[in-house]
């Protein structure tokens, strides 16, 4: 593999088009660009014949994603860069080997990345987690209408101190909106499962974020 | 669904807006590597030019082969060497089976192009 998290190789920037801070196209962005099959069979079969801007596709396509995914259920930006780097290095890899009658390759790369994000979690003390899953402090009493950014914080930290497949559910649910179905492939289960763990994680959520429902805004009905 | 499930939901629903609408690029870094790498992968898929030598040489060694070898293949050349003396050649005289040439014309024969036909079969 080539370089890890911190030590990337670099692009000239003068090659991105930027529309804000934080928000990054990689051309070529869309279909008009690009010739031949857009489908997402069709450009892994481009990619591994040798076109390299059907990489740059499925790059712009589904490394957002990837990295969002990661970055919640770790909590690190720098450990989300690796597992994404990872997920689509083993995208790069099965190219010429990918088979439609395995799914989306988004639903591919979120069971990737989900199983990375976990056997790496694994990997940390428990301790690492929990200082991860610490609360910012605050005046005893005190009612304070946080910002929606807080209110991000407040949810992640209350996220990590969830089962991890309770976690995924909901992250992959009302983060990433994806379907159940989806989520079931992803999580290798059945959609009832997905049901339960997501019902499962709902309360747990609600109950752990209970004490601070005036300061994040939480409503009644 | 339970009612106290739908409650809660409900209750979660603007956290959840909060987390979609904060943006989640990945920094350019990262792209760049991914990219990178997709190159990689693809370059190592491709055969490499020393790869394409070793095939043409594989094929002189097969039709090496079917002539018997490299000693088949020096001797062939030798033939074509010692045909190509006699066409050109103005003192040889050709009987039956035999080549007869002068003392002059054996001394101006470069006998190298043949011997080093015979160096290729020693060379195997």
């Amino acid at each position: 593999m080539t370089a890890r998290a911190g030590t990337f190789p670099r692009v000239p920037e003068s090659r991105w088009q930027t529309r804000s801070p934080g928000a990054v196209i990689v051309e070529p962005m869309t279909t008009q660009a690009a010739t031949g099959d857009d489908s997402e069979a069709g450009l892994l079969r481009r990619y591994a014949g040798g076109d390299q801007s059907a990489a740059r596709t499925l790059t712009a396509r589904h490394a957002p994603r990837v990295f969002g995914l990661a970055r919640r259920m770790l909590g690190d930006p720098a450990e989300a860069e690796d597992v994404t780097q990872e997920a689509m290095l083993r995208l790069w890899r099965i190219a010429p080997d990918w088979d439609p009658e395995r799914g989306s390759v988004g639903t591919w790369l979120y069971r990737v990345t989900s199983n990375l994000c976990i056997d790496r979690k694994r990997r940390w003390r428990e301790v690492t987690v929990e200082t991860v899953a610490e609360r910012p402090d605050e005046a005893p009493g005190a009612v304070v209408r946080l910002e929606a950014a807080d209110r991000t914080a407040a949810l992640d930290a209350a996220l990590a101190r969830l089962p991890d497949r309770q976690r995924l559910a909901l992250i992959l649910r009302h983060i990433e909106e994806q379907g159940n179905v989806e989520i079931a492939a992803v999580l290798d289960t059945s959609v009832e499962a997905v049901e339960s763990l997501l019902a499962r994680g709902r309360r747990a959520l609600a109950a752990d974020l209970a004490g601070r429902r005036s300061e994040l805004g939480f409503t009644d009905g | 669904m339970r009612a106290d499930d739908k409650t809660i939901e409900a209750t979660l629903a603007p956290l959840f807006a909060a987390a979609r609408a904060e943006p989640s690029s990945p920094p350019l870094s990262l792209l760049s590597a991914i990219l990178a790498d997709a190159a990689e992968v693809g370059a190592a898929r491709q055969p490499s030019p020393p790869e394409r030598r070793r095939e043409r040489s594989a094929g002189v060694a097969t039709f090496a082969g079917v002539l018997g070898g490299w000693r088949g293949l020096a001797a062939l050349g030798a033939s074509a060497a010692v045909g190509l003396w006699i066409g050109f050649s103005a003192d040889l005289t050709v009987d039956g089976t035999s080549v007869q040439t002068g003392s002059a014309v054996a001394s101006a024969l470069d006998p190298d192009p043949v011997e080093d036909f015979f160096d290729l079969a020693s060379l195997e």
